[in-house]
């Protein structure tokens, strides 16, 4: 593939480097002449100097002819616009931008962006999986905000317990997609019994995830 | 007229007050509450301290029914950003924004944004050269 990054910062030169390991072209733009010229030394790749935001720069990075293009600088406001500038203009396939502010991240989706990366959502998710204060973890929130994938983990008083899938009503919107239980995944059908410590992996749509936690633990 | 300005720099403070003298009903919006010193004493519109990108400040500043929203901050993405909200999502009929690099000035064209930059002051330039030249 064809593949064009903005910003040569750590998130950008790791993803160039592990890339290039896998035979893709790619091309970075960054504005800062000596991050340049480190990263022209250590990858042996081409790197423009210039603003990603100016379709001229776009364009000597061979955006005519790219597959992606990945934005992700330090700044926001600029991630969006060159997605959105390579987009309209370029008539690029796909646009990935990193949103660093987590309530930037609806706004982008409304704004036409493709995929939206939130790295302090991801991380602070991971990390709460970890401790799993709650019963419940968003894992992860995708198709523009519409669908999330969701793990409740099932106490004794949920009150599915001891239920069959086919028995429980879930939400229509919702399916269970598989279910962990010690250390085996169990990927469930109609007849499967659900039990105490169980974490379940389900699929929703946004509007209904109350609903289905409520069906599966029995309160928000 | 009921009008929302985004960025209480020099430039959006000016705007807000000339604005209010004509009559209009302004909101203006800066992330930074010490901006609003630059307004005119007898400004008689609404300050509010946010972000421009927050939907609930924008619900604040009841851009619903706003006729004309202009984004003067001293940062270009974020004018474009900020109206290009203003237009696709909320609607506003009139939407301004300051463009400082010309390049951008067509990019936000093609959402009906209207520009003032680069271009206006060369033009308004032009013109006041070529008067004194006569």
């Amino acid at each position: 593939m064809h593949i064009i990054i903005v910003g040569g910062g750590n998130v950008g030169f790791y993803l160039a480097k592990k890339l290039l390991q896998s035979k893709h072209t790619v091309v970075l733009i960054e504005k800062n002449a000596f991050i340049c010229r480190q990263i022209v030394e250590e990858l042996d790749m081409v790197v423009i100097q210039g603003d990603g935001c100016n379709p001229k720069c776009l364009i000597e990075a061979g955006i005519e002819n790219a597959d992606v293009i990945a934005s992700v600088t330090s700044s926001d406001e600029d991630n969006l616009i060159i997605s959105q500038l390579s987009k309209e203009n370029f008539k690029i396939a796909r646009t990935v931008t990193k949103v660093n502010d987590p309530q930037k991240e609806q706004i982008f989706y409304k704004l036409g962006v493709d995929v939206c990366i939130n790295s302090t959502l991801l991380i602070s998710k991971i990390i709460e999986e970890e401790v799993s204060f709650d019963d419940i973890v968003n894992l992860m929130t995708f198709k523009r905000g519409n669908l999330t994938i969701v793990r409740v983990d099932l106490s004794d008083t949920s009150p599915v317990i001891n239920k069959q899938i086919k028995e429980i009503e879930i939400p229509e919107n919702s399916v269970i997609v598989s279910i962990l239980r010690d250390n085996n995944i169990i990927i469930p059908k109609g007849n499967t019994f659900l039990e105490v410590g169980d974490d379940i992996i389900a699929l929703t749509k946004i509007e209904t995830e109350k609903e289905l936690l409520k069906a599966l633990i029995g309160k928000i | 007229m009921y009008i929302i300005i985004i960025g209480c720099s020099q430039l959006g403070a000016k705007v807000a007050t000339f604005l209010a003298y004509e009559g209009n009903d302004i909101v203006i919006i800066d992330k930074n509450k010490n901006a609003f010193n630059k307004l005119d004493k007898e400004f008689n519109g609404i300050t509010i301290i946010g972000d421009g990108f927050n939907e609930s400040v924008l619900k604040e500043a009841n851009i619903d029914n706003a006729n004309i929203f202009i984004a003067l901050t001293n940062n270009d993405n974020i004018n474009i950003i900020t109206s290009q909200i203003a237009k696709k999502i909320y609607h506003v009929p009139r939407v301004i924004a300051k463009i400082s690099e010309s390049n951008k000035e067509d990019f936000c064209k093609q959402s009906n944004i209207e520009t003032i930059g680069i271009s206006l002051i060369a033009n308004l330039l032009k013109n006041k050269i070529l008067q004194k030249g006569e």
